[in-house]
């Protein structure tokens, strides 16, 4: 089980690896009044990583991923990232909250893998902001400005955390 | 520093990610046409990939760094061992996909997790005993005192080919990423051709790395004609613990 945690992830080659799965990162956030309500995740993994992933998802070679290969996949493949909080690391007033993904789906679209989830999360836009990074599997997020959907402002900046490299979704104009 | 560290480990991140999606697309390109411009795309991508690639953490440059750190070595060795290592890496990544892909096909990933642990298993065993080897060395050339005089050509050569060995015997999962995505586009000749061309791309940066740290030596060869016996000690003692490491998270990954 523990090996499929390195799942995307590749390689466990520790030393010898970096980013060889690159996930698109696509949020759509759901607000009310400056209340961010939920958030829609997309990761749609590149199109190498996904050639490999289809190998083992798409069991019955039928081009299409049903229920059963959705629960195999959530089971084996998705669930076990809980470990790494999802690479999403979301802060509500500077407290890290735990990531509970729902309704997650896998499918493909085109070449690509995709997965998606949502979170809900209740907060006011001013008290929260969302670290995606990884530290352990060598899989690299790539959040753009134009990949999120939001009618909340909204801002994207490259962290340095020292030990790691984050891209960060907020809501709050900086100073 | 850390923040340089990883502004420098972000552009190169950046750059895989361009890169990834580039070879990708050109590798499908292949699967429309045959040309030779669009193999030597392919190629030429792959060989930039290659450079990038080994940039990364990984792939024995702080072995090969600490190896040449030492002393007395030339910058032909340096770029031997650094082709020596991407050779072997890649080697080993091309036959293991091939054997893992035919063989088991299905359960491709799990079986790759399997051999890739026993592969460091026996590169962090070979380190180690490399790092003794040479603490070891260190220690009777101090005790005949035939340091200067000694031929020690031999030797050496002998260590080296031992660096490369132990460090190219893990499979390159990015030589072997690529190698499979040709493989499953039916591109057979094209997955050998790209993992050539990469690991001659790996090759170039860890060869680099080698040369710098001949450089390095060489610029305080006075400090290390005078205490070369220590720094030759510190060498395979940092070489050791660099084993140690990679055991212990050899270690972790059998117990999960």
């Amino acid at each position: 089980m523990k090996l499929k945690i390195k799942f995307l992830l590749l390689f466990p080659l520790f030393l010898y690896a970096h980013p060889h799965t690159f996930i698109d990162l696509y949020p759509i956030v759901i607000s009310e009044k400056n209340i961010i309500k939920t958030i829609k995740f997309k990761w749609e993994i590149d199109d190498i990583s996904s050639q490999l992933l289809k190998m083992e998802f798409d069991q019955n070679m039928d081009g299409k991923i049903d229920e059963e290969e959705n629960s195999y996949i959530e089971k084996n493949y998705f669930e076990p990232l809980s470990t790494y909080d999802f690479y999403t690391d979301i802060m509500i007033k500077n407290i890290s909250i735990k990531t509970k993904p729902k309704d997650f789906k896998a499918f493909f679209v085109g070449d690509k893998v995709v997965y998606s989830f949502k979170v809900d999360i209740e907060a006011h836009k001013d008290d929260i902001y969302i670290d995606f990074y990884d530290t352990d599997n060598f899989v690299a997020i790539v959040l753009k400005k134009e990949f999120v959907i939001s009618l909340v402002d909204y801002y994207i900046k490259g962290v340095d955390n020292d030990f790691y490299f984050a891209h960060r979704l907020s809501f709050k104009k900086e100073k | 520093m850390g923040n340089l560290y990883n502004d420098f480990i972000s552009q190169i991140t950046l750059w895989q990610y361009s890169l990834n999606k580039t070879i990708s697309s050109s590798i499908r390109g292949a699967e429309d046409t045959n040309s030779l411009v669009v193999y030597a795309t392919v190629l030429a991508i792959a060989f930039l990939y290659g450079v990038i690639h080994a940039a990364g953490p990984g792939h024995g440059k702080g072995l090969v760094a600490l190896y040449f750190a030492k002393g007395k070595n030339n910058y032909k060795d340096a770029f031997t061992i650094g082709y020596l290592i991407a050779i072997v890496h890649a080697i080993s990544a091309v036959v293991i996909t091939f054997v893992l892909y035919f063989v088991f096909k299905t359960m491709f990933r799990q079986n790759f997790n399997q051999f890739s642990n026993y592969a460091m298993l026996a590169s962090s065993l070979l380190i180690i005993a490399i790092g003794i080897y040479l603490i070891i060395k260190a220690v009777l050339e101090k005790k005949k005192k035939l340091k200067d005089e000694e031929p020690q050509y031999n030797q050496t050569n002998k260590s080296k080919y031992s660096i490369a060995l132990s460090v190219g015997i893990v499979p390159c999962p990015g030589v072997m990423t690529i190698v499979l995505f040709c493989i499953l586009l039916k591109k057979f000749m094209l997955s050998i051709l790209a993992a050539i061309t990469m690991s001659i791309g790996m090759g170039l940066t860890i060869s680099i790395v080698g040369i710098l740290s001949v450089v390095f030596a060489r610029r305080t060869e006075n400090f290390v004609n005078k205490r070369g016996y220590i720094l030759e000690i510190l060498s395979g003692v940092l070489i050791i613990l660099l084993g140690v490491f990679l055991l212990s998270s050899v270690y972790t990954s059998f117990i999960n």
